[in-house]
């Protein structure tokens, strides 16, 4: 046998030297590429190149079809390093170790194919593929060629073309019209024109009195003094604001779970306020960005800087993404997306994952940029993480009452928790046995629990709810759980307390685990001490339980140092006055019983005086902090202490970080940018002063375009939102510039705009057609006419709600129930302007969703304009709809002292600016003539007046439903 | 914002055929050649010959447990109670544990092997059991997001935090409704919890590829209908007379202020909306049916009825052409339905629930020929955890293996499709992401889901991002 063995020994050195010796003669590569085309090849081809390879697609930057390709790598780096498998990302991803690099996706590879891949490498990756073809260049615009898109360079004065129109805007429009030889249409009538004006500066229509008073007005400025009342109006405020908030995606509410935003309404007024006393855009948008970081010792703009700030904080985050490093990230990038579109025009969001693919934009600029936010948490992190509130800036005098308050909560908590010490000293030889039914809420005793592992019940230590206690027998830690779960739970929110008997041989780390709406919150309890309730109990916190939610608590021994006791856990509703009255009905027992005992010693006050000042005081804590929740809040953001640069997120993974880059901006503008040093690095406000300098070309183009936009009905570039190399061209550049300018040169007065626009007869031309004209411009981009105007879905809401009498114009302030904490099933019922109807994520009115309301989670500089059935089912259908009618109905009759026809002229004034046509007469009078309306009415013989009502209603839902009403000329 | 590729607008222009809920005739057409669009459909029809033309998906809400359904694991059974480490997806997400140890929970329902394909089942679904020489098992499920709202919204949307279009959405944009009366995309007792109206919300694309709710998930409304399709107002034909009335003004204004093609897809939407309200309540109302049938459903019978009426919609939804029917079995809690986080029992009253409903649907869309071209899509959003959260007496949330199934359309039956360890946690044979499952569904719809994209804030999107692949392998 020994022999044998030797025998086979020798063979096996001779079949090595062999193969040492071919090595030795430059045969390996022989032999190598014979291992690659017989085991690597095809295993490429299978698992590999159906993703990484030039010729289908190649993932991830990483082609595995030639050496070229992975000897370049792929976004996270080279793929291979020959010779050495364990420092080859390609072994690292097919070894499935990391869960965030594991390839192929579908199934790791059998161990076999591993062996292979690491043997190749080793011997040095022999690959004789031939390159397939080089990468593709890249499709971006270079940065040091930005200046070629005419967006990013500097905004120029343009000359006014010379010609006779009057006004520098038509001038420029009659311009290009003459160039191209499109005719323009004439200007609308008087009357067309003030309801064009109301609608467009204020949302609402025209009376029939405003109307004939304008038409009346002889007077060569009475169009301009028009324009400046009604720009002067709180209306034109809250116009301008709604189309400002489409754009700030503003909300009050989160779809995750409806949480409602109980401060956001604070930034709405915020806008409404600022464009209603038409403060500089520029400084509405520093405030936006940076107000948090200014300071001012007015304490109005203190307040305002604060609220401005909110515009940062409303995005549509899932709160409940249990990766917090990636919740934070999602979070800026949907502050860049808003800051980049709304502002910028820039679509910088494109740029997370790699250089942006068509504009200048690298990831550098975009982490640079992530960096300047991130120096600020917005979000407090739990299993649903919290947005941040801070108390508003308020008077001197409020601010130290406030802290008054404050101070002496504290105060009283300590006096509290010493009473109740010195109770419990004192009753803990009397309390100690509770009978469950003499306790408040819901009470789940031990041994109504589900228990996992091996539970001893005792009684040994005699301070208990019902039946004794359990505990773990201090064995088999991490083994053993008790689960109190109640039968049935009205939802709500409870304090939950956990019943333990303490003792020294007791745990000082028992883990509690709390499941509620809210997820789940980890404790640890010290069951050594005595629970701080009545000797009894030790409140777990506050929780919200759902129908049907998830509402249980888990009591564990795992890592416990000593004995840990599980009696009883109890639920007390928010509506009980829980502590008080929970620890009356305890404390009126001990009384009792003490009183029957010997009498207290007198150092501690007695039982009772203790007792009741305990009441005292925590009746007052109660008064005192339900005053300090009267304090007025505001969202906002907090420091961060560890605010640093930001690394390059490769491909946007939060886990995959690669060179770190300084806080900074886009390089995409020449644009100076404010002094930084190492103590103050490039932060939040200087962000806001390099968009809003002087040299800025992206911002104010942005915001001229949106005005002219809102006023025109498209804007010069009709990518509003998108200014970049893949917007579209604006139709005509020198006016934009021109507009641009202006807004610089008036102090980024929103109102001087808007009334330069308004004042040309380009924006008071008809929209009808000119054949011709059609014909050479069918999408009328050089402006021979109006754009088709229609109303927006608030516009529709107001204006029946100002036809029909209900309207109230009262402005500004919280338009929800205090109580209100998630926006499920809200029932929107009110009779306010449209901008202050709450703006619930999960509650949109029907009226909103069907009539192209902005989606109040993401940017919309311009909103849909659909035609679909349900805006045809909502306005034949919902009784709001019919309500309105009747009340316009109603009116009208009364006005009119029930003469049919008048009341019947008064409608048509109202709803459309305008008389009926003869043909619409006649229609009407068939329809009078034919309609059964005594059919309808619930009396047998309905008045005379009842069946006008009726018939008139139907008139009036009728002309509300008419093109002349949803598509004012 | 809304920006429109070239194609689009001109195929939009092209198509002359009205199909989808809201969309209107031939003179659709607005006066704004974006925005606005003349059909249900955006893409010139399918992108090659599609194996089904409409799905119905059984949301099972809040996650059902795989190791107690359908993905037989008996190591559960040898190993009950054992700790073992686990790379549990909520601990890595929160502070990149892995391996830690958590104790194996035996499942308290029986398996057993089922029809010629021999598919283990638990005692939870005894009737769908029946059914599995029908079904294809996807074993190999996995998806992103540890909690209900991302990944909820992932299953709908493909994103767990970006507003991104719905699945429904995608499918209406792509391929239209094939009843102009009725919507094409509807969701029967959504819940407003995990993403509410997001998860069937059309987000970016436009307006009538929006999802129509159908009733609520608030357990205490039974009723299935569509808002405001019932005239407010006095009877039927005042209504008529009174739309006459309408329809006279409006022609008239039509007539003075000249031809546009917007203003006339207004005047045509009112006829729609007449033509919808008169259709829809009938295809909603099951009172013509059989007895036989309700029977079938579980309609009329503790603890069936309620599922049991969603899904016989379902059926008459599907055989009015429309697109896609998503039938949820959830609730508006945060914590829905088959979330046994405690109580693992529980999952015994949810099953009992839907049980003879799904199965009363799978053989009535069988016998009646509809399971050839209708793909039925039964899951949640994610699996759970084969071992006992916290210890106690439920199991966590597992993304990162779970089991849906699918049926008809062209989807392989009979069959089972990937594997997950042995203890039923990971997937780890034939791995099936969520995008990919998603591109597999539109393939087999006839659409590339690569190619199906859409311009919006300067880039194209698309529902499986730069994700997914067709998984082959269960096409039949």
């Amino acid at each position: 046998m020994p022999k044998l063995c030797s025998i086979r020994l020798v063979l096996v050195v001779a079949i090595l030297c062999v193969s040492s010796i071919e090595i030795a003669f430059g045969q390996a590569d022989k032999s190598n590429e014979v291992f690659f085309e017989s085991r690597i090849r095809p295993a490429l081809v299978k698992h590999c190149l159906e993703c990484h390879a030039a010729e289908t697609e190649i993932n991830g930057g990483l082609s595995l079809d030639s050496a070229a390709g992975w000897q370049r790598g792929g976004d996270t780096g080279v793929a291979i390093v020959k010779g050495k498998p364990d420092e080859s990302l390609l072994v690292k991803a097919i070894e499935y170790h990391d869960p965030q690099l594991q390839m192929p996706p579908d199934g790791k590879l059998p161990e076999k194919v591993l062996d292979d891949f690491r043997e190749w490498i080793r011997r040095g990756a022999i690959d004789p593929r031939p390159e397939v073809q080089p990468p593709k260049p890249s499709t971006a615009l270079p940065l040091e060629r930005a200046n070629e898109h005419w967006a990013y360079r500097p905004i120029v004065q343009a000359s006014i073309p010379q010609n006779d129109a009057a006004s520098p805007i038509d001038a420029f429009i009659v311009e290009k019209l003459a160039q191209s030889n499109v005719e323009p249409t004439s200007s609308v009538s008087k009357a067309v024109l003030i309801r064009r004006l109301m609608f467009d500066l204020h949302g609402l229509p025209p009376t029939p009195e405003e109307i004939e008073r304008f038409e009346s007005d002889v007077s060569l400025d009475a169009y301009e003094r028009l324009v400046d009342s009604l720009l002067s109006s709180p209306r034109f405020g809250e116009r301008m604001a709604r189309r400002w908030l489409d754009v700030s995606r503003y909300a009050e509410s989160l779809t995750l779970r409806g949480f409602v935003m109980g401060n956001a309404w604070r930034y709405r007024d915020y806008i409404i306020q600022s464009f209603a006393e038409d403060r500089p855009f520029d400084e509405m948008l520093r405030e936006q960005i940076a107000g948090d970081l200014m300071s001012s010792s007015d304490l109005q703009i203190r307040q305002r800087q604060i609220v401005a700030t909110t515009f940062l904080l409303l995005g549509n985050s899932n709160l409940e993404e249990q990766d917090k490093q990636q919740l934070e990230m999602d979070v800026i990038d949907e502050q860049l997306d808003l800051i980049g579109r709304a502002i910028l025009g820039q679509t910088i969001a494109c740029a997370r994952c790699h250089d942006h693919k068509f504009d200048p934009i690298p990831t550098h600029d975009y982490y640079a940029l992530a960096g300047v936010l991130k120096t600020h948490q917005v979000l407090d992190h739990e299993n649903v993480s919290k947005w941040i509130e801070g108390p508003l800036p308020a008077v001197k005098d409020e601010e130290d009452e406030f802290a008054e308050i404050a101070s002496h909560v504290s105060e009283l908590t300590m006096e509290i928790d010493k009473h109740r010490k010195l109770l419990t000293a004192n009753t803990k030889r009397t309390t100690p046995v509770v009978a469950v039914k003499d306790l408040l809420g819901i009470v789940i005793d031990d041994v109504q629990a589900e228990k996992i592992g091996t539970w001893q019940p005792s009684s040994h230590t005699s301070v208990y709810v019902g039946e004794g206690y359990i505990h773990d027998q201090n064995q088999e830690q991490g083994n053993k759980t008790v689960s109190f779960e109640p039968q049935r739970l009205t939802p709500g929110s409870y304090e939950l307390r956990l019943a333990y008997a303490p003792s020294d041989n007791r745990a000082t780390n028992t883990r509690v685990s709390v499941f509620s709406a809210d997820g789940e919150a980890n404790l640890t309890i010290n069951q050594q001490t005595t629970p701080p309730i009545d000797g009894l109990w030790i409140s777990l916190g506050r929780y919200r339980f759902e129908k049907d939610g998830q509402a249980f608590v888990i009591v564990s021994n795992e890592g416990a140092n000593g004995h840990v006791i599980a009696d009883a856990i109890q639920f007390l509703p928010e509506t009980t006055t829980a502590a008080t009255t929970a620890t009356e009905k305890l404390v009126g027992k001990a009384y009792k019983r003490a009183s029957k005992s010997t009498t207290k010693d007198s150092e501690s006050g007695s039982t009772t005086s203790i007792a009741s000042e305990l009441k005292i005081m925590e009746a007052t804590k109660k008064k005192q902090e339900a005053l300090l929740q009267k304090r007025p809040m505001a969202m906002t953001m907090r420091l961060r202490k560890d605010a640093s640069d930001l690394a390059i997120h490769i491909r946007g993974d939060v886990h995959n970080l690669g060179k770190v880059v300084p806080r900074g901006t886009l390089q995409l503008v020449n644009v100076p940018r404010p002094a930084e040093s190492d103590d103050k690095p490039f932060d939040r406000l200087a962000l806001a002063q390099w968009m809003t300098a002087d040299e800025q070309p992206l911002v104010a183009r942005v915001f001229a375009n949106r005005v002219w936009g809102w006023m025109m009905g498209e804007g010069i570039v009709q990518t509003v939102d998108n200014l970049g190399t893949t917007g579209e061209a604006p139709s005509h550049p020198e006016l934009l510039d021109y507009l641009a300018k202006q807004l610089l040169s008036n102090h980024w007065s929103t109102r001087r705009l808007v009334k330069e626009i308004v004042l040309s007869e380009t924006y008071q031309r008809s929209s009808a057609t000119i054949a011709t004209s059609e014909l050479a411009d069918p999408d009328n981009r050089l402006l021979w006419r109006s754009h088709r105007r229609r109303l927006d879905a608030e516009s529709i809401r107001d204006a029946m709600l100002c036809i029909s009498g209900q309207l109230n114009l009262s402005m500004y302030g919280r338009r929800m129930p205090d109580s209100l904490k998630s926006d499920y099933g809200y029932v929107h019922n009110d009779v306010c302007r449209s901008i202050y109807v709450p703006v619930l994520r999960n509650a949109v009115s029907d009226a909103f969703e069907a009539f192209d309301v902005a989606d109040p989670s993401t940017v919309v500089g311009k909103r849909n304009r659909s035609t679909i059935a349900s805006q045809a089912l909502w306005m034949m259908n919902h009784p709001w709809v019919r309500e309105q009618a009747t009340k316009t109905a109603e009116l009208l009759l009364e006005e009119s002292m029930n003469d049919f026809d008048q009341a019947l002229e008064h409608a048509s004034m109202r709803i459309l600016g305008r008389k009926l046509t003869t043909v619409e007469l006649s229609a009407i009078a068939g329809y009078v003539a034919t309609d059964d309306s005594k059919s309808r009415l619930d009396a047998d013989k309905p008045s005379i007046d009842a069946e006008r009502l009726e018939q008139l209603t139907m008139i009036v839902q009728s002309l509300f439903q008419s093109l002349d009403f949803r598509f004012p000329e | 914002m809304f920006e429109t590729s070239d194609m689009f607008s001109r195929r939009s222009w092209l198509r002359s055929t009205a199909c989808g809920f809201g969309s209107l005739a031939a003179a659709g057409l607005s006066s704004q050649p974006k925005g606005v669009l003349a059909s249900g459909a955006s893409i010139a029809g399918p992108h090659f010959a599609p194996r089904a033309k409409r799905i119905i998906f059984l949301f099972m809400q809040g996650g059902v447990s795989q190791v107690d359904s359908f993905d037989h694991k008996p190591v559960l059974v040898q190993r009950d109670g054992e700790m073992h480490g686990f790379d549990d997806a909520r601990e890595f997400a929160r502070n990149g544990e892995l391996g830690a140890q958590q104790r194996v929970m035996n499942s308290p329902w029986k398996f057993q092997q089922y029809g010629e394909s021999g598919r283990w089942v638990s005692e939870l679904f005894p009737k769908t059991a029946a059914h599995v020489d029908d079904l294809c098992f996807v074993h190999s499920m996995h998806t992103d997001g540890v909690a209900h709202g991302p990944s909820t919204l992932f299953l709908h949307c493909g994103s767990t935090n970006f507003i991104r279009p719905s699945f429904g959405s995608w499918v209406l944009y792509g391929l239209g409704s094939e009843n102009e009366n009725l919507p094409g995309f509807v969701s029967i007792s959504p819940s407003l919890g995990n993403g509410g109206p997001r998860n069937y919300g059309n987000a970016f694309l436009p307006a009538i590829y929006q999802g129509t709710p159908i009733g609520s998930a608030n357990p205490s409304s039974k009723e299935l209908s569509i808002r405001n399709l019932t005239p407010t107002n006095g009877s039927k034909s005042s209504q008529r007379e009174q739309l006459d009335l309408l329809q006279s003004i409006n022609q008239a204004q039509l007539k003075e202020r000249g031809k546009d093609s917007e203003w006339e897809a207004v005047i045509e939407s009112y006829e729609l909306a007449w033509r919808m309200q008169s259709v829809a309540p009938s295809v909603l109302d099951l009172a013509d049916e059989s007895a036989e049938t309700l029977a079938m459903y579980g309609i009329g019978e503790d603890p069936t009825d309620n599922y049991g009426r969603k899904c016989l919609l379902a059926r008459r939804l599907c055989e009015s052409g429309v697109r896609f029917i998503q039938v949820n079995y959830g609730d508006n809690s945060a914590n829905p339905a088959w979330d046994q986080h405690s109580n693992l029992p529980k999952h015994a009253d949810h099953a009992k629930a839907v049980d003879q409903p799904i199965a009363g649907l799978l053989s009535d869309l069988k016998q009646r020929g509809l399971l050839d071209d209708t793909i039925v899509w039964w899951g949640g959003e994610f699996g759970r955890t084969p071992y006992a959260q916290k210890n106690g007496t439920g199991r966590d949330h597992n993304p990162a293996g779970f089991t849906v199934w699918l049926a008809g359309g062209g989807i392989r039956p009979g069959f089972a499709y990937g594997e997950t360890d042995e203890f039923g946690q990971k997937a780890i044979v034939d791995k099936v992401h969520m995008h990919d499952l998603h591109a597999t569904l539109l393939h087999m719809l006839g659409l590339d889901h690569e190619r199906l994209t859409y311009r919006y804030a300067g880039r194209n999107f698309r529902l499986t991002d730069v994700h997914g692949r067709v998984v082959k392998s269960i096409l039949s």
